[in-house]
């Protein structure tokens, strides 16, 4: 199979909902190449942190609220971020094809860098305008079963090369949503979805040993830690 | 729990002239943690003749379909999407966004679209080309699919580089309907095939896309832990 310089590190599967997990000793897990060879994945071995995630939160608000969506390292303090967004909160109905602008958040110094007014809750109140359908197995999957909601895909990510760079992560999450029936969709689109794109980093020392991702609100979900290597250090499995 | 570091490319495909109205890639082995899909070229607006495409106008990027649901795909009848397109142009302050299609009134469409682009005159080949990234979460999973999409397209032609013209960031979300009965079924079923084309002008003929666009799909990581059968059937 050969090495390469991809790892993926951690798999954090959220089935029973949570508030907050916790991607942990990040820095001291090995890359294992395909004669047994090991090497530490740290900062230097490992600079690259992206996490790719899919995620449903468990409420029926169309914006969280900034706080409400957040991440941050080592330290929850000292935190900076800027990000322009866009939600049903925002543009409380779309109409399809017709351009609208975004809006911006930041803040200087906060506990953790956020995302919360590009994100909404999967149990939006015109959910589930559908029927039962059979999935292609044979199961019968309700309207509203979790199986059909609408999930957020996310990517963080960040490019650690050394210790001195206090603002290295960017972000970029989005969601649209099944409103309106179709054909009747021509009218202006309730709860349309969400989305942003920001990047911030930590002023109080940039270590992300962990990284904590979190929120107001319950949410289930997939979120995979990948890093990437200075090095082909790791094993194709 | 198991994870695997397991990456590979798992389809390429490249059109070799500019008479291709898309690029497919079906069979896809979708038993990865994320795909990436990554298309890269540029879309022939001058035609060759065959569209109406009008010069000195802002014109939509790539057409996207996927999980088969295209005219004579195997769920052909499926093509049911929702889509949220964004883009950042030098002409206006922060991004803009819209649902839908362009050339659809309404919010279901029978494909999605992301990108766009100011169309001079003619094709200029060195600057018209523009990269298209996406990721889908899961894709061998029971629920429903999205592809988060980002990407970047160059100053359609010197003449107007640096001005209000240049268009320089897309962004976008698409997925299938998963509540329309005619699509939610395929909408939770594995994301195993893609096509990228060069969309439709207002007449609704295909356009094509210019020689050396390419579309390439990438399976990164594994993980032993993956929704499948009926499981979360309930709330």
């Amino acid at each position: 199979m050969g090495n390469q310089q991809w790892v993926l590190e951690t798999h954090i599967p959220v089935n029973n909902a949570t508030s907050s997990i916790t991607f942990s000793n990040n820095n001291g897990q090995y890359a294992t190449n395909d004669i047994g060879g090991t090497t530490i994945m740290s900062y230097t071995n490992a600079p690259v942190y992206r996490i790719h995630f899919k995620v449903r939160f468990l409420t029926s608000a169309n914006s969280l609220g900034s706080s409400n969506f957040y991440f941050h390292g080592n330290y929850s303090s000292s935190n900076d971020f800027t990000y322009d967004y866009a939600s049903a909160n925002t543009n409380t109905s779309m109409s399809p094809n017709s351009a609208v602008g975004t809006s911006r958040d930041y803040g200087y110094s906060s506990g953790n860098q956020q995302l919360g007014y590009g994100s909404m809750g999967s149990q939006f109140s015109n959910h589930a305008w559908g029927t039962a359908v059979n999935d292609l197995d044979g199961n019968s999957v309700a309207a509203n079963s979790r199986r059909r909601g609408a999930w957020i895909t996310g990517w963080f990510e960040n490019h650690f090369p050394d210790q001195a760079g206090y603002y290295p992560w960017h972000y970029q999450i989005g969601i649209v949503t099944d409103q309106h029936n179709d054909n009747s969709a021509s009218a202006p689109t309730a709860d349309w979805g969400a989305w942003c794109i920001g990047a911030g980093g930590c002023s109080a020392g940039p270590y992300i040993d962990t990284i904590t991702i979190g929120s107001g609100y319950n949410f289930i979900g997939d979120f995979f830690l990948f890093r990437g290597m200075n090095g082909n250090y790791q094993a194709n499995e | 729990m198991t994870v695997k570091s397991k990456f590979y490319t798992l389809g390429s495909v490249e059109t070799s002239n500019s008479s291709s109205n898309y690029l497919q890639l079906t069979g896809i082995n979708t038993d990865f943690a994320v795909l990436r899909f990554v298309f890269n070229g540029m879309i022939d607006h001058s035609g060759g003749g065959t569209t109406n495409v009008a010069s000195n106008q802002w014109q939509q990027g790539v057409s996207i379909q996927f999980q088969g649901a295209w005219a004579g795909g195997p769920n052909a009848s499926a093509a049911k999407y929702r889509n949220h397109q964004c883009w950042q142009a030098a002409n206006s302050s922060n991004w803009y966004h819209s649902l839908g299609v362009a050339a659809h009134s309404y919010s279901v469409t029978p494909y999605c679209e992301i990108g766009r682009q100011y169309y001079s005159s003619g094709n200029v080949d060195s600057s018209e080309r523009f990269t298209l990234e996406g990721i889908c979460v899961m894709p061998g999973n029971n629920q429903s699919k999205q592809i988060l999409w980002k990407g970047s397209g160059t100053s359609p032609a010197t003449a107007y580089q640096g001005t209000s013209y240049s268009c320089s960031g897309w962004a976008g979300e698409t997925k299938l309907d998963a509540q329309n009965s005619a699509s939610a079924a395929v909408a939770m079923s594995p994301m195993n095939s893609i096509r990228i084309g060069a969309g439709w002008d207002s007449a609704g003929t295909p356009k094509t896309l210019g020689v050396y666009s390419c579309l390439t799909v990438f399976g990164e990581g594994w993980t032993s832990d993956v929704q499948t059968g009926n499981d979360w059937s309930g709330t």
